[in-house]
This record gives C-alpha cells, sequence and structure tokens, in this order.
C-alpha cells in the first residue's frame, strides 16, 4: 500500500514539473506575442501618427529601424517602444544618435517623443557613449515631430547638470561655408558663424544638421545649445529624463478626446476685433503713430486694458515694459512713422530715424512671456496675442506651438542684429517669417495682419520662401 | 567629339550660373521704403563711391569722453544677396585715459562692431546699426554719420531703439556710451 502512495506521489509530481514546464514555456509565448503585439500596435499607430499633417522639418521622414526595436518600462513604468533611427549623417564617424520614443499610455494610446542623444569628448569608455551607462557625459534633446524643439539638458558622469535650449542655426540657401564640426565651442565674441548668415551664434554646436527635404533649408546648419541653468530633481539622470512623465510628447490618441484644445487663432482674433474696447484701443494708437515715443496697453483676461509701464531715459528713447500679472493676456503698441531725430547733418538737412514697422525680437519675446504666464495660470493660451499697430499696417502674433518650449531666460535681444539682417534683405512680412523659422527657438508663433476692414490674414511662407495669404 | 562635349559642358555651365545683378548701393533705401524684396543675386555695390569719404580713422571729444572710430569698408554676403558696408570700431575714453570700451580688435562679426545700413534717400548721411554690450537693457539704435563738405570733419549720433524691455532682466534703461546728440569728429 506504501509503495503504491509512494509511486502515485511519485507520477503526481512529474506530472506537476511536466505541467510547470509546459505553462512556463506557453507563458514564454505569451509575453514573446504580447510584445509583438505591442510593437505592431505602437508602429501602427506611429505610421498613421506620422502620415498626419506637417512634421517638424528636421524629423520629416526619418528612417525608423523597426526591426531593433525594444520594448520597455520607463522608470516611472509606462511601457515604452524605443525604436532606433538609421541617422541621416554628413560622417558616418559622428557620435551622436537618435532614438524614437513612443509611450504606451493605455490600450491605443500612445505618444511619441525623439530623443537626440550626443556623447562629448569626456567620454572615454566605449560604453560612456551610451546613455544608459551610469558615467555618460554629453546633451540629450527631445523633440517633437509635429512641433520640434522640447527640452534639452546638459549630463556629467550621468548626472544632469543643468538644463538648456537648442538654437537651430539653418544656413541660408545661397551661403556656402561648411558648418564647424561636432561639437565646436562658440562663445560670446568669438566668431563662429555657423548659419552662414555673416553673424556670430552663441553656443555649442552639438550636430551638423542635414535636412532632407526642401522645406526649411537644403543646405542645413548646425544644432546650437545654450545652458539656462536650473536643474530638476525629478529626472536627474538619462533615464529619467526620457521617461514620459518628464517631457511633453504628443499625438496621443484615445482617452482624452483633444480636439476641443486645438487652438483657433482665426476664430479668436475674430472675437478681439469684435471688442469695442480693443477696437478704440487700435485706433488711439493709430492715431500716434507720428509720436517719438512708441506707447501701448496691455489686457487682462476679464477685459480691462492697463497703459504699459514706460521706463525712462535721458536721452528721450523712453522703452516699454510688461509688468505681467497672472490674468494678463496679451499687449497692443504702436511702432512709429519715420520721424525727425532733431539732429541735422553738416548742410543743414534733417536726419530721419526710419523705425522698422514690424514686430521686433523683443515685441516676440514679450509675447512668449504671455503666452508661458497663461500656461501657467490655466488660461487658453489661443486665446494670447501680442499687437503692433503701425502706419504699414496692424499684426498680431499668436502662438500655435508647445508652451513647455517656451524658455523665459532666452535673451532676444541678442537676436536683435540678426533681425536687422534678415529685414535688410526688402519685405518686412516675408523676412520676419523667414527670421520665425531660422532663428526663432520655439515653433509655433504665427503672424496674422489684420485687415482695414477688420477681418484679419495669417502670414505663412511657401517652399521658395514667398508669403502665402490664407484668410481667416 | 572633343569640342562637341566642351560646348554642351560650357553651355551646361553658364546655364546653371544665375548672373549678378549690380545694382548701386544707394538704391538699398528704395527696397526699404518700397517695402520690396531686394531679389537673390543682387549686389548693391558701391559703384560710386559713396562711402569711400568716411572711411579712415576719426577723433573727438564729447561729454568728457574721447572718442576714436575707425571705419573700414567691406562686401557682406547675406540671405542670397551682397551689400557693400562700413563697419565702425571704436574707442572710447575718460579724458584721463581710462578705457570706457574698445572694439577695435574684435572681427567683423562680433554683435559690437557698429554695421552699415542705408544711405539716405538725400545721400546727406549714413545709417549704421548699433548693438551694444547692454542690448538687453537698451544700449542698441541707429548711428548716423554724415561729414562736412571739405571731408575732413564727420557729425555722429546715436538714435536709440525703442520698445519692450525684458521686465525680468532690466530695471531701468541703460546709458549710452555713444552720443545721442551730434558730436563732430576730425580726420587723421
Amino acid at each position: 500500500m506504501r509503495r503504491k502512495i509512494k509511486n502515485a506521489a511519485r507520477i503526481t509530481f512529474v506530472f506537476l514539473v511536466f505541467a510547470t514546464s509546459i505553462k512556463c514555456h506557453n507563458d514564454d509565448n505569451d509575453v514573446g506575442q504580447t510584445d509583438a503585439k505591442i510593437l505592431n500596435s505602437a508602429k501602427e499607430w506611429f505610421k498613421s501618427y506620422e502620415a498626419k499633417g506637417d512634421n517638424f522639418a528636421l524629423l520629416q521622414n526619418l528612417d525608423y529601424n523597426w526591426n531593433d526595436a525594444e520594448i520597455t518600462n520607463s522608470k516611472d513604468g509606462t511601457k515604452t517602444i524605443i525604436v532606433p533611427v538609421n541617422e541621416l549623417k554628413k560622417d558616418p564617424a559622428e557620435l551622436w544618435e537618435q532614438k524614437l520614443y513612443i509611450y504606451k499610455l493605455a490600450e491605443n494610446n500612445y505618444e511619441a517623443m525623439l530623443f537626440e542623444i550626443y556623447p562629448d569628448s569626456k567620454n572615454t569608455g566605449l560604453n560612456s557613449y551610451s546613455i544608459d551607462d551610469p558615467s555618460f557625459n554629453g546633451y540629450i534633446a527631445a523633440w517633437d515631430l509635429k512641433k520640434g524643439f522640447v527640452k534639452t539638458a546638459k549630463f556629467e558622469n550621468g548626472k544632469l547638470i543643468e538644463n538648456g535650449v537648442i538654437t537651430l542655426a539653418l544656413k541660408n540657401t545661397h551661403t556656402t561655408g561648411k558648418a564647424p564640426s561636432n561639437q565646436a565651442s562658440c562663445p560670446a565674441g568669438i566668431e563662429c558663424d555657423v548659419d552662414g548668415g555673416g553673424t556670430t551664434d552663441t553656443g555649442t554646436q552639438l550636430k551638423e544638421v542635414v535636412v532632407n527635404n526642401n522645406y526649411q533649408n537644403p543646405s542645413g546648419g548646425g544644432i546650437i545649445y545654450n545652458g539656462t541653468g536650473g536643474s530638476n530633481p525629478n529626472y536627474s539622470d538619462p533615464g529619467s529624463y526620457t521617461n514620459h512623465s518628464t517631457g511633453t510628447g504628443s499625438g496621443s490618441e484615445g482617452g482624452e478626446d483633444q480636439s476641443n484644445n486645438v487652438a483657433d487663432p482665426c476664430a479668436k482674433i475674430k472675437a478681439l476685433m469684435a471688442n469695442p474696447n480693443f477696437i478704440a484701443k487700435m485706433e488711439e494708437l493709430a492715431k500716434k503713430t507720428n509720436l517719438k515715443v512708441e506707447t501701448g496697453y496691455s489686457q487682462s483676461k476679464n477685459g480691462p486694458f492697463t497703459p504699459l509701464i514706460v521706463l525712462p531715459s535721458t536721452n528721450g528713447a523712453d522703452r516699454m515694459q510688461l509688468n505681467i500679472t497672472s490674468d494678463m493676456i496679451g499687449y497692443i503698441h504702436s511702432h512709429l512713422d519715420d520721424y525727425q531725430s532733431g539732429q541735422v547733418n553738416p548742410d543743414g538737412d534733417p536726419v530721419i530715424r526710419q523705425p522698422i514697422r514690424m514686430f521686433s525680437p523683443g515685441d516676440i519675446g514679450a509675447f512668449l512671456q504671455l503666452v508661458k504666464n497663461a500656461q501657467n495660470n490655466n488660461i487658453p493660451i489661443d486665446s494670447v496675442y501680442g499687437a503692433m499697430v503701425s502706419s504699414d499696417g496692424t499684426y498680431q502674433l499668436r502662438f500655435t506651438g508647445n508652451p513647455n518650449q517656451i524658455n523665459l531666460n532666452f535673451n532676444w535681444s541678442n537676436l536683435t542684429k540678426d533681425y536687422v539682417t534678415y529685414l535688410e534683405k526688402g519685405n518686412k512680412e516675408a523676412n520676419f517669417l523667414r527670421f520665425l523659422n531660422d532663428k526663432c527657438y520655439v515653433g509655433g508663433v504665427e503672424l496674422y495682419k489684420i485687415n482695414k476692414d477688420k477681418t484679419s490674414t495669417k502670414k505663412t511662407l511657401d517652399s521658395n520662401k514667398k508669403t502665402i495669404n490664407s484668410n481667416c | 567629339m572633343k569640342k562637341i562635349t566642351m560646348i554642351i559642358s560650357l553651355i551646361i555651365f553658364s546655364l546653371s550660373c544665375k548672373a549678378q545683378v549690380i545694382v548701386p548701393l544707394e538704391k538699398a533705401i528704395e527696397y526699404r521704403d518700397s517695402d520690396i524684396e531686394i531679389p537673390d543675386g543682387t549686389y548693391l555695390k558701391d559703384i560710386n563711391g559713396l562711402l569711400n569719404k568716411y572711411i579712415g580713422t576719426w577723433k573727438g571729444a564729447y561729454n568728457n569722453k574721447n572718442y576714436t572710430f575707425i571705419i573700414t569698408k567691406f562686401k557682406k554676403d547675406f540671405l542670397g544677396i551682397s551689400k557693400d558696408k562700413l563697419l565702425v570700431r571704436y574707442l572710447i575714453t575718460t579724458t584721463t585715459g581710462l578705457i570706457l570700451e574698445d572694439t577695435r580688435s574684435l572681427p567683423d562679426t562680433n554683435p559690437l562692431i557698429i554695421e552699415g545700413d542705408y544711405i539716405s534717400k538725400s545721400r546727406g548721411y549714413y545709417a549704421l546699426n548699433y548693438f551694444g554690450k547692454d542690448i538687453t537693457c537698451g544700449q542698441s539704435g541707429v548711428v548716423f554719420i554724415s561729414t562736412t563738405k571739405d571731408n575732413k570733419q564727420m557729425k555722429l549720433f546715436l538714435s536709440p531703439d525703442q520698445g519692450f524691455l525684458d521686465s525680468n532682466k532690466c530695471s531701468k534703461v541703460a546709458d549710452q556710451i555713444l552720443p545721442t546728440t551730434s558730436m563732430y569728429l576730425t580726420k587723421q
């Protein structure tokens, strides 16, 4: 009897071992099948997302290597598909690399972010060029496929030491000079003209840009990093920097219906132009373009207008400031007609100052401050405006980009020399838009002209860099 | 056969080369005033030598400061066009010789170098763009220069820029180091 029990126990044990091994094998198959399913689903979603609308010019038609894609979990636990990119490099020896991160937020709900990794010369070991290495040295930049630059930071020994901002210095089509080699340092005051525009581009060049379509600029240029300081304890290393929650990817589908969040500047301009108080300010400023000092107002979201702060100068060239309040949504100000400077040449002829009647870099900076302020105070971004009244036309700036990309430390006045060079080319609208395209680090700043009948026209550039008018 | 190949090559080469159109420099102000785009391939050239009278070293004193301006001419290529311009480097000292600003050894592309823009419609003066070290808080504007008939003296002043200053960076407007009313300088 005892023997029978022993045999039965042996058979049961063997059966259990066999059954367990079969189950484990099946589980392995399940994992493999699940991974393949996730990968296919993510790939299908991404293809559709990429095909929808325009992509940021530098990220157009990248060669994604789906065969080597891997599925992992971000440090925050989000299922993440990492797809390497077969980078378009001028020199195959360049060390930088691109990786597409697709975050699976829920079933059929994904977001994508393109990371660029630029190891620097401090890396000595072969593995330390990878962001997975705990001693990684270099820079990481995150890009939104549709909107462009999102964030960047510098890392030393695997730790984030400084946040920064990326500037695209794109060469003009007629410039033949070659951009400096990888990571040539371009400190202020030293000649370093990455974009070939004839002016110095300040910062550290991370890589030469190769643009594989003709939209932005066929001859490329450089990506330049400028540190802005600061850090964030929530993403202090490369692993957490590529987490879903630390950046703002785009393309989320499923989940929350985001169609209601789409910015509609035309509708907002129309609403503003129906506001009699705004029209009154616009008409008042139109009568003040013949003065010798610019004037203007800011507007709060509840409607009231407040005169802009005037900083007096000792020479009559007073300046204006936005004293930003949490409820401020816009500004309107004048740009002046040609005026007599009060000085004469040796022949006694008056010297005439001829101001540029288009938004200046300082105007763009003030506008972006308001956009960021709106984001911080839960004011709809598309209600924010910057307006300029002049005898050559009244214009508004609107923002349809990603406010997370706005860097309040960016010094817009340093772009003034570039700005006047662009405006020297002639047509103000076209060259202002070219300046925005080539020099503005954040995408989504849009230009609208307010017509005499109070309708508006959106101004964009075509592939030949000529102005396209789209009536609202 | 060789000749035919050479002729075809020359035709292809000449078709691929865009001809440069030379326009007198003094026409630049007309493009600006009429808001017309300067066509790619245009060279705004000082064919009438209107800038030559400014070239050289000029010295003068104003408001307890000594000024030396060194003016050179160069051709700038940008955004598909070329343009003759003046570049102005400067040394500013106190009457006791203390250096307040010295841009004499800086390269052409340095923002501190004053760079020419246009000759006035009357041809009576020349406008240049100036950006100082404290551009963030208002050290920028247009420098106007003109000469006496004998070209021995030059009149110069800065018309400062207007517009927004960043409230996060400036609590007041920076003092100008260039004269904001006319000063006379003597050619050396």
